[in-house]
């Protein structure tokens, strides 16, 4: 080796020395799409689109749920969605599970108002979704008809509704003609601050009150009182049904009786407003209804001062802070995207209206239902900006009294108390009561379509706590899902949240498959009934594709003999299914071949063995009891085969 | 095995340049780590000091500015008339003058039951405004962002008025609007454009209060605390938790991150009153680039000295070890040179013992064949002869020897004196005419122009380094050859005059190689020589020591078998008797008869320069002839110089000129440089008159003088000094050489008393009766009382003879000091052990001579 080669190598490797550090490992490109997932009541069609064209690295996921509390429980799981939608600020929640996104540029977009209310500790976790306009939404040709005027203030409300049951216009099967959008909680409640708006929190007083009661210097107790006058009033002339605000009945389905004029008013959203309108057009085309006009009417005083339409974003929108950074960077440009006014027109197109809360949005003015304009000139658009979920639990307890569960002063007291004390997580039980080894997910109405795990169990768990051999369950009465691990006490009461009582019914085959067939009634994709049945002690096949009706195709017992129609069998089923609530506006989910309470209608081909005084729940519970060492392990076992699915 | 140990070799080589590398790399990095950590160090207090001032500033100036603007608020509620509260219509009226006015984006009067009245319609502000009731009961201040309910971007100011009655509620509050991207300006925040600095002020969880317009595409976001704490990364030293902490605490102070691609400084103060934050952010660049140009400037000025000095230590190594590499060579050079010296002088030693054993073999030969043959006298003469010869060569090397071990050791010194120097030139003449002769080489002196005659200096050496050259000369010059002196003025200094003696001679010359080292001790040309020609090799050396010690030069220029030609420039210090001179000549016309042109043009201009008229003549008949022509013409030659030798026949020649000159009473001078010759050619041509080259003005002055006193020409014949009768007392303590001395003495007939040493000479000096002693020879070195004490002593009697009694030292010391030193002590002169009876009857001679002149 000559010297100048010595030199040359001495240099080389001086420079690889000085550059060692200087170099880094190179990262290696990912191409896979980021999955964005949603969990809420709706699919979100438009905002999916415009985000995954706008970002082609994201992919994001909608699983429509019908029930909010699966989505508090799957945070709670540490499963949630990577975007949270909520209907209420939630302060707990907010600081527990959802991301800081002060430092965004959608945080700063939106209305001063809203936001500040929506703070915690001057931090932005919640971004609003397009608000609507709560108030009465009124057929107005009824009204027209019966040579009503719109009420100016609540007697006339009242009078006017019972004059209009007088004339036997707007009634239903359940012979009322008014209702409160009771699907949850919140849009309850929000009837309830609706009735509280023109006489007290749309007056300097209420606003004192509402700052006072948000530094928990007030309460609802011993103010809120009167809220109750209206609905009381409206109970006392006949034209409510507290039962279905209670959820002792199926709720009330206003759009469809707006729609086909078997609903004269009911308290709800521009969003029922549109689909009223949207549905009776299409009813009338089809000549299944009357051509009405609807109306909104804001909320009205008892006093004489100026009526209020309410105004609240129909969402919040967070961003999960248990997921990976990745996703969240995705779900803050998610956000930004969002909060530009594309991104409010595609949620508006996905709601069927709103109002974007943008600072600088151009509202479109056809998206102001007829009635509300007026208002929205005069200024007597109330935000309603109840802290903490606060609006929610107010829905919640009213039910309750309107079940006749407890009085209006202990449901004033309870919000207060829960608003004060922190959550109501100290109802919640958390005593260990058994452990699953798997998931048995709730997700996306499997337990209305098909064959689910979740299902099986319940109805095994019913099977065993009534004695019988075969049990069903149906689907509408399975709302939440249990996660691996442990299972709380708590938990059963959310998966089982109805209080129906499991009885035991003779039947022959015959009503049998009666049975089965009208639980395939409602299996359709786009929103399945909740009738469809989970079944325990049979198999049975269906295809989905035929017509209603005739859609079942075999049912066969666990020794793999075809049942006979012929034979009597006892099979578990609920009371709710064999009439006790009646058959009026759907409920029992149309069972009537099971109808042993209701005497309003022909009573089913059934016998009662035994009523056991247990709800699904209590059926849980007895079978974690008596199961405590094991886990939970249920399979699929082919229960249940829809053909359409099968090839 | 060894291609493993070269490939070791080369590896470790490897390695260590890598890890020098490697190390230079991580000192530099280390080094401008440093560098940069004290320069942000320093960035930041020079910040946080302006950065606190500005702030404090726009504080005081935010809270008079607010202050200000409420105060305006207030005015204009408190300026609502009676007229402009008639009906809404008026009071619209008032409010758009207001807004008008005041610039407002926004104006609004609330009554109690929440109503907001403003120019463009009345509507219920409940709901719409956050913190309404505080504003409504008077208990705060409302400022308010991004509220929705007249416009966006605007920023609401609220406060409380004095209530007025207004249709049937009282009007209690007042709400302006001022665009966001007013606010700033008219609070005071964005006054600082030029230092790309702003201000936002925000709640103490970090809400925005008031965000600065500059602010809006920077920091985007509604909390400023969740913007820093996800989006910006603060510098080292700083983080967001302790920033927090600070906050939550109420403290000011300073913090340094990177936001929005920006690197600030911020710089937050709690606003007093309030539980608001001032928060200032100043871009690091504004302030950084001054410290960084300074810094820059400083690192540039201290590498350029670094490299200044490092260039300047690095010259300094190279000369050092340039010079100590000469050094080295110069040591290694002088070391050769020694050894060479050393060689020299062992080779010298072994040559000079051959040298002077050869003579000692020749005297011990002859002596013994001398004693075998005692009674052949002939025989015996020609021994002694040869001994006689053998001695002399033996002492001259022997002198040459001690002479320059003297000069080696540094003992010589010079002894300046006034001289002669004619007599020193005739006396070298004597000596080297009789050599040429028998050599038969034509030797000449020649002087050119006006030399002086009387200088100074060290006449002895003077005469050691003319007879060495000349010695050389006549040495190497065979026979026919030609050596010649020449001697001429080169300049006159001050003080000092310098003459050119050129020694040239038709020699075997110097071969160039060798022509540098004729002047080195111990070496000759070569050693064959010495054996062609004998002589030490110390001649030369001796030579240009004694030249240079007399502040001269020598040098030398050669052509092999052509001659050579030694020219030695010596300077000489002017005597004062060279000045006030007669001219000796009054006009008399004089012919010069010389057929050597050098020597006869120097003596026609020495002779014109006495004041002669001359005139010349080369050949007898030209000679004649002018003798001739001037006798007849009236203006005949009074004197003639005649070379010695220009005529074959000089009796017969001088006879002709007298003949030419008929009786004009021509004198004739014959001249010459040899005085014997002269002499014999005098008595010849029977004239009495010579001249002895070469010819100064003493010499002329001494023949005119003769030819005033008109002493008979008579020719003087050298009488050789006779001892017979003389009283001589020698004064030596070796018996051998006392016994040599008193035979050689009483062989010359002188009467012999002696003495063993210089007390002795004195006591038997002083006994003896007045001019008893005519000689006394005493030898210097001696036990009791050596010679010079005895001289002194002797000189020192009173008595009449102390003084004239002529002491000459016989001494074994040679050297010239010695011999000053003995002529010091008061003795006449000094001849040098060994010496033979013709040294000392001449120098006897000589000294009677001189107390006769005196």
């Amino acid at each position: 080796m000559n010297r100048s080669v010595t030199w040359k190598i001495a240099g080389l490797i001086s420079v690889a020395l000085l550059l060692l550090p200087l170099s880094g490992c190179s990262r290696r490109g990912r191409e896979e799409k980021i999955s964005v997932s949603i969990l809420y009541s709706n699919s979100f069609k438009k905002v999916e689109e415009l985000v995954e064209s706008s970002f082609n690295d994201i992919d994001l996921e909608v699983e429509i749920s019908a029930y909010s509390n699966e989505q508090l429980r799957r945070l709670e799981r540490g499963v949630g969605p990577d975007l949270v939608v909520l209907p209420q600020p939630d302060s707990e929640l907010m600081e527990k599970y959802l991301l800081d996104i002060s430092d965004t540029k959608a945080s700063e977009a939106y209305d001063g108002t809203i936001m500040n209310s929506l703070k915690l500790d001057g931090k932005t976790y919640l971004l609003p979704l397009p608000g609507v306009y709560s108030g009465y939404v009124v057929n107005e040709t009824l009204f027209e008809r019966a040579g009503l005027t719109l009420p100016a203030n609540n007697t006339q409300l009242v009078a006017a509704l019972a004059e209009l049951k007088e004339q036997g216009l707007g009634l239903g099967e359940d012979e009322i003609n008014f209702s409160i959008m009771s699907d949850y909680n919140t849009s309850v409640g929000m009837f309830f601050v609706g009735c509280m708006v023109p006489d007290f929190l749309g007056t300097v007083e209420g606003v004192k009150w509402l700052a006072d009661f948000t530094n928990k210097k007030a309460t609802f107790s011993g103010v809120w009182e009167k809220s109750f006058a209206l609905s009381d009033a409206l109970v006392e002339a006949g034209v409510m049904d507290p039962a279905a605000i209670a959820l002792q009945r199926n709720t009330v389905l206003c759009r469809k009786r707006l729609a086909g004029g078997t609903l004269a008013a009911a308290f709800g959203d521009s969003a029922l407003y549109y689909e009223c309108v949207a549905d009776n057009r299409k009813a009338a085309e089809e000549g299944t209804a009357e051509a009405y006009t609807y109306r909104m009417i804001p909320l009205l005083s008892d006093e004489g001062n100026e009526p209020w339409f309410l105004f609240s974003p129909s969402a919040l929108m967070g961003v999960n802070n248990a997921v990976s950074e990745e996703k969240q960077n995705a779900c803050r440009r998610i956000l930004e995207l969002l909060s530009t006014p594309e991104g409010q027109e595609a949620f508006m197109e996905d709601m069927g209206t709103g109002m974007s809360c943008l600072t600088d949005y151009q509202q479109r003015e056809d998206l102001v239902p007829d009635g509300v304009e007026e208002y929205l000139e005069s200024g007597y658009i109330y935000n309603v900006l109840f802290p903490s979920r606060t609006v929610e639990y107010l829905g919640g307890y009213v039910r309750r009294v309107m079940d006749k569960k407890c009085t209006e002063e202990e449901a004033l007291q309870a919000v207060d108390r829960f608003y004060y004390e922190g959550t109501d997580e100290s109802d919640y039980d958390f005593s260990v009561i058994g452990t699953v080894s798997h998931d048995l997910l709730l997700e996306n109405f499997n337990v209305r379509l098909r064959e689910t795990e979740i299902g099986n169990f319940i109805a095994d768990c019913v099977a065993e706590a009534a004695g019988a051999p075969i049990a069903v369950v149906n689907g509408g009465g399975i709302r939440a899902s249990f996660y691996q691990g442990v299972v709380y006490g708590g938990d059963i009461a959310v998966v089982c949240p109805f209080d129906n009582q499991i009885i035991v019914l003779k039947m022959d085959g015959r009503t049998l498959w009666d049975m089965l067939e009208n639980s395939l009634s409602a299996c359709t994709e786009e929103f399945p009934g909740g009738r469809f049945l989970q079944v325990s002690g049979l198999q049975y096949v269906f295809d989905s594709r035929k017509p209603v009706g005739s859609r079942l195709i075999s049912v066969k017992m666990p020794d793999g003999t075809d049942m006979d129609l012929n034979a009597d069998y006892q099979v578990a089923v609920t009371d709710y299914m064999a009439g006790s609530r009646s058959y009026a506006e759907g409920n029992g989910d149309g069972y009537l071949m099971l109808n042993f309470y209701d005497d309003s209608v022909a009573k089913g081909n059934v016998s009662l063995i035994k009523e056991t005084g247990l709800m699904y729940r209590d059926a849980l519970a007895m079978y974690f009891e008596q199961h405590r060492d094991t886990a939970v392990d249920v399979r699929l076992e082919g229960r249940i085969k829809d053909l359409a699915h099968e090839e | 095995m060894n291609i493993l140990k070269k490939w070791n070799r080369k590896y470790r080589r490897l390695l260590l340049v890598s890890l020098l590398v490697l190390m230079t790399a991580i000192l530099c990095a280390s080094a401008a780590a440093v560098y940069r950590r004290i320069a942000a160090r320093t960035v930041t207090n020079i910040s946080g000091v302006y950065l606190q001032e500005m702030t404090a500033q726009i504080g005081s100036h935010f809270q008079t500015n607010l202050k200000s603007q409420f105060s305006q608020i207030y005015t204009i509620s408190n300026a609502l008339a009676e007229n402009d509260l008639k009906d809404e219509a008026s009071l619209r009226r008032f409010l758009k003058q207001a807004q008008t006015d005041n610039d407002f984006s926004h104006i609004a009067v609330i009554n109690s039951r929440g109503i907001a009245y403003s120019p463009y319609g009345a509507i219920p502000a409940l709901s719409k405004i956050s913190n309404l009731d505080k504003l409504l009961d008077g208990s705060e201040k409302l400022i308010s962002v991004n509220e929705n309910i007249w416009e966006s971007d605007t920023i609401l100011l609220g406060t409380a008025m004095t209530p007025v009655s207004f249709q049937n509620s009282q009007l209690v509050a007042v709400i302006v609007g001022i665009h966001t991207s007013d606010i700033g300006l008219k609070l005071g925040l964005d006054s600082e454009k030029g230092t790309n600095s702003y201000t936002n002020i925000v709640t103490r969880n970090g809400d925005f209060v008031i965000k600065s317009g500059y602010a809006e595409e920077l920091l985007q976001g509604s909390n400023l605390f969740t913007i820093y704490e996800q989006q910006a990364s603060f510098d080292p030293g700083y983080d967001y938790p302790s920033f927090r902490t600070a906050l939550d605490a109420g403290e000011s102070g300073m913090t340094l991150m990177t936001v929005g691609g920006e690197h600030v400084y911020l710089y937050y103060v709690p606003i007093r009153g309030t539980d608001w934050y001032m928060i200032t952010s100043m871009a690091y660049e504004t302030v950084n680039d001054q410290i960084v140009y300074l810094s820059r400037f400083m690192v540039a000025v201290s590498v350029s000295i670094f490299v200044i000095i490092f260039g300047i230590i690095y010259t300094f190594f190279l000369v050092l070890s340039h010079r100590e590499k000469r050094n080295r060579e110069l040591l290694l050079m002088e070391k050769e040179r020694a050894e060479m010296a050393n060689k020299a002088k062992s080779s010298f030693l072994s040559q000079m013992s051959h040298e002077i054993r050869t003579p000692l073999n020749g005297i011990m030969g002859m002596v013994e064949l001398g004693k075998n043959h005692l009674d052949e006298p002939d025989r015996m003469r020609n021994c002694l002869d040869k001994i006689t010869l053998s001695s002399t060569h033996l002492l001259s090397l022997i002198n040459d020897i001690l002479d320059m071990s003297k000069i080696e050791s540094g003992k010589i010194e010079l002894h300046p004196e006034q001289f002669d120097l004619g007599n020193l030139l005739r006396a070298l003449m004597t000596v080297f005419h009789v050599q040429a002769v028998s050599r038969q080489i034509d030797f000449q002196v020649f002087l050119h122009g006006e030399v002086p005659e009387y200088l100074i200096a060290d006449a002895l050496r003077l005469n050691q380094i003319l007879t060495n050259l000349l010695s050389n000369a006549v040495k190497f010059t065979p026979a026919k050859g030609c050596v010649s002196l020449t001697i001429e003025e080169l300049r006159q200094e001050e003080n000092r005059i310098w003459l050119r003696f050129i020694v040239r001679d038709t020699g075997r010359g110097i071969a160039p190689e060798n022509i540098d080292r004729v002047f080195e001790a111990f070496t000759q040309e070569n050693s064959g020589i010495v054996r062609q020609y004998g002589g030490t090799g110390l001649g030369l050396p001796i030579t240009r020591n004694f030249v240079e010690l007399m502040g001269g030069t020598i040098s030398v220029s050669s052509e092999v078998g052509e001659g050579s030609v030694f020219t030695v420039d010596l300077p000489f210090a002017p005597a004062d008797a060279d000045n006030n001179r007669e001219r000796c000549g009054n006009g008399q016309r004089v012919l010069v008869v010389n057929q050597v042109e050098e020597l006869r043009k120097h003596l026609v201009y020495m002779l014109a320069k006495e004041n002669f008229q001359t005139d010349s003549a080369s050949e007898e008949k030209t000679a004649l002839l002018k003798i001739q022509t001037a006798a007849q013409s009236g203006s005949p030659y009074e004197l003639c110089f005649i070379k010695w030798d220009v005529s074959g026949d000089m009796q017969s020649f001088a006879e002709d000129v007298r003949k030419a000159a008929g009786n004009t009473g021509l004198t004739l001078i014959l001249t010459g440089q040899d005085q014997d010759e002269l002499n014999e050619t005098a008595s010849l041509c029977k004239t009495g008159f010579t001249l002895c080259r070469p010819v100064f003005h003493s010499d002329i002055a001494e023949l005119m003088n003769k030819l005033s006193g008109q002493k008979s020409a008579e020719p003087i014949t050298e009488k050789s000094a006779e001892f017979s009768g003389v009283q001589v007392m020698v004064v030596e303590d070796n018996e051998i050489n006392l016994e040599i001395a008193v035979a050689l003495l009483q062989d010359a007939g002188a009467v012999v008393t002696t003495a063993l040493n210089g007390q002795e000479a004195v006591i038997q000096f002083s006994k003896a009766p007045e001019g008893f002693y005519h000689l006394i020879l005493m030898d210097v070195q001696m036990p009791v009382m050596d010679g010079c004490s005895a001289a002194q002593a002797i000189r020192a009697l009173p008595r009449s003879d102390a003084k004239s009694t002529v002491i000459i030292a016989m001494t074994a010391n040679s050297f010239s000091e010695d011999v000053q030193k003995c002529l010091d002590s008061g003795m006449n002169a000094h001849i040098g052990k060994p010496f033979v009876m013709n040294d000392i009857i001449s120098t006897y001679t000589s000294v009677l001579k001189k107390q006769a002149e005196k």
